[in-house]
């Protein structure tokens, strides 16, 4: 479970996050939409630990961001903007380095990240180097690796960004098989139909703020608009 | 801190770096093939042992046929050529090292008690083999002028040392061979260069080139301390660059053995190093190591950018020489006064161990202030690591 409380982060006189709050329950997912510059992936990064509030606060997974930063980063599973995968390094070997870093027991990380590599239908690849890689399938490597220590926690930046559509559906599936499963997840995306398609509940990010926040349905009783790129249109125009 | 994780980080780097043919290149090729061959390859190419050099002659006449088969040897081969060539032209051609007109009458010149013959010189002085051939030759016409001046002084009743009143009789108080001295200036040098450079590109890839591929973002939502992982890659750092100061050391060693061998010198250089400073200088070369890549994490981790860190960290390859070389110049008392500053304390240690005059307490304070060096440059580094602003940079 993630809850934020006017979480805010300002580099100097710039704010980039003003006081969001939100709460994403176990078992669902929730969409953080928002134009390029708007507070997402730092939003992401402060719920990550990457960087410190500078107000407010949040606990992911029962553990407080500012106290007990190193629990909360062992209890999410991080998707960043950027995969940042180790060209040199095999599928496997990532999966091998991320989980021994959560320590986990060395039999059942070995079980677990050949399941992961079946799952995404990377085994026949699992030993190759990902530098190789289609950008699709190093998306679903960054997937795994946020994957390996079974968080309760997911925070998904542009999951399916850049992706042609057979990958950023195995991506989805992923994503909603995860959620069956009941972690909480976070997604910060771009892309409307896959928000409408994936999301229980969005939130809509312009200028550090959130503008509004509800489910789809809501948010077109809200604004009387039918699909969700209407109503985001017309929320970050305002 | 957890030791697992930084094994786990450890682990993944050397893996990495080792697959990485940069790393490579620096680590191992650079050190144990490419050092050697530039070091020793021109002295061997240029030894006249190996391959004599051409002298080209045009005599005056046949008087001096004597002269020229006592100058003839393994090292020199002389070529008579005819009157009508023109010698400045072949020397600079590279046909011959050196050439020399004979005058006529050459025998019968020395011959008398006080004349004197001269032989015309042509030589390319910016030519090396020019410079060994004019060496070669000026020894044999000293050799041979020494024995017509005996000739002549035996005709006057005057023994050859009646032209040297004084003698100098040299006592040398030197304890080591000259293969130690050779080599007290030479490894320090080397040893820092590539306790510097062997480690730089990894460093550069590990901190700031992680920071540019964005893969230092995900490693940084684990579990793991800022802590552990500095200290997982400075571990790595320090292996990288001891292993290419090792490998340096046996590829001079090599270059040594097999060229050294090959021009006809001593291939041990007369070196004899005891146990106990063969460890000095092991340890010092893990000093060495330990304080460049320490040293190396913390101007690369500062840096913005991979070209950044590159523009930071390669003039150091430049500043290790600068107490290698001034080592040579400094009074003991005056380099007792650096004996605590970094890469000084090393080098210093080295160079005492292999003249064989390392004290214990000198050399414990020398490691014991790198040891403090490397500690302060671990914790600035952690510190940039820990720093917000270094991770909102990229």
């Amino acid at each position: 479970m993630i809850q934020c409380e006017a979480l805010t982060k300002r580099f100097g006189e710039f704010t980039a996050v003003d006081h969001v709050s939100f709460e994403v329950g176990n078992g669902k997912v929730f969409g953080l939409l928002g134009p390029n510059g708007a507070g997402k992936t730092t939003t992401m990064r402060l719920l990550s630990t990457l960087l410190k509030p500078t107000s407010g606060t949040a606990t992911v997974a029962g553990h407080d961001l500012l106290r007990e930063p190193q629990k909360v980063r062992a209890s999410i599973g991080v998707l960043p903007e950027d995969t940042g995968l180790y060209d040199r390094l095999t599928p496997r070997e990532h999966l091998l380095y991320y989980g021994r870093l959560h320590r986990m027991p060395e039999d059942l990380l070995r079980k677990r990240g050949d399941e992961l590599l079946d799952i995404m239908e990377l085994k026949d690849r699992a030993n190759t180097k990902v530098g190789d890689f289609s950008k699709g399938m190093k998306q679903k490597v960054a997937l795994l690796r946020a994957f390996i220590h079974d968080p309760p926690v997911l925070l998904l930046d542009e999951p399916t960004g850049g992706l042609d559509v057979m990958s950023a559906r195995s991506i989805q599936g992923f994503v909603e098989r995860f959620r069956k499963e009941g972690k909480a997840i976070m997604i910060s995306t771009h892309n409307m139909t896959e928000a409408q398609k994936l999301c229980d509940r969005v939130a809509i990010i312009d200028h550090a703020k959130i503008v509004a926040a509800g489910t789809v349905a809501e948010l077109q009783k809200r604004t009387s608009q039918k699909d969700l790129e209407s109503i985001f249109v017309q929320l970050v125009t305002e | 801190m957890n030791l697992g994780r930084i094994i786990t980080i450890a682990g993944k780097e050397l893996k990495d770096a080792l697959r990485d043919r940069r790393t490579i290149l620096a680590m191992i090729v650079i050190p144990i093939i490419v050092l050697p061959v530039l070091m020793f390859m021109p002295a061997f190419l240029a030894s006249p042992e190996r391959n004599p050099v051409r002298i080209a002659v045009i005599q005056g006449d046949s008087t001096s046929d004597d002269f020229l088969a006592a100058l003839a040897s393994d090292q020199i081969h002389v070529v008579r050529i005819g009157s009508e060539e023109n010698m400045t032209k072949l020397i600079q051609n590279g046909d011959y090292e050196l050439g020399m007109v004979l005058p006529q009458n050459f025998s019968r010149i020395l011959e008398g008690p006080a004349q004197r013959a001269t032989i015309t010189v042509f030589v390319d002085q910016s030519s090396t083999r020019g410079t060994i051939a004019l060496a070669l030759v000026q020894d044999a016409i000293t050799k041979y002028a020494d024995k017509i001046v005996a000739d002549r002084l035996a005709k006057t009743g005057l023994p050859p040392e009646a032209l040297t009143p004084i003698e100098t009789d040299l006592h040398s108080v030197t304890v080591t061979g000259t293969g130690a001295l050779f080599l007290a200036i030479l490894l320090p040098l080397f040893l820092g260069i590539y306790a510097v450079t062997g480690a730089m590109y990894f460093v550069m890839d590990t901190t700031a080139g992680e920071k540019k591929r964005k893969t230092l973002e995900a490693l940084l939502t684990m579990p793991a301390t800022r802590t552990e992982i500095v200290i997982g890659k400075f571990l790595i750092a320090v292996l990288i660059a001891l292993l290419s100061s090792v490998l340096a050391i046996i590829g001079m060693t090599a270059g040594i053995v097999v060229f050294s061998g090959a021009i006809g010198e001593s291939s041990t250089l007369g070196l004899s190093i005891s146990v106990t400073n063969l460890l000095l200088i092991g340890l010092a070369t893990l000093v060495l190591a330990m304080t460049s890549a320490s040293l190396e994490m913390v101007i690369s981790i500062f840096a913005r950018s991979f070209k950044e860190a590159q523009s930071f960290l390669s003039p150091l390859s430049i500043v290790v020489v600068v107490p290698a070389i001034a080592m040579q110049y400094m009074s003991e008392q005056t380099l007792r006064l650096f004996a605590i500053a970094p890469i000084f304390n090393a080098m210093i240690i080295i160079r005492d161990a292999l003249l064989n005059r390392a004290s214990a307490t000198s050399a414990t304070l020398e490691f014991l202030s790198a040891f403090v060096y490397m500690v302060i440059a671990l914790a600035v580094a952690i510190k940039i690591f820990n720093s917000e602003k270094a991770m909102v940079r990229y």
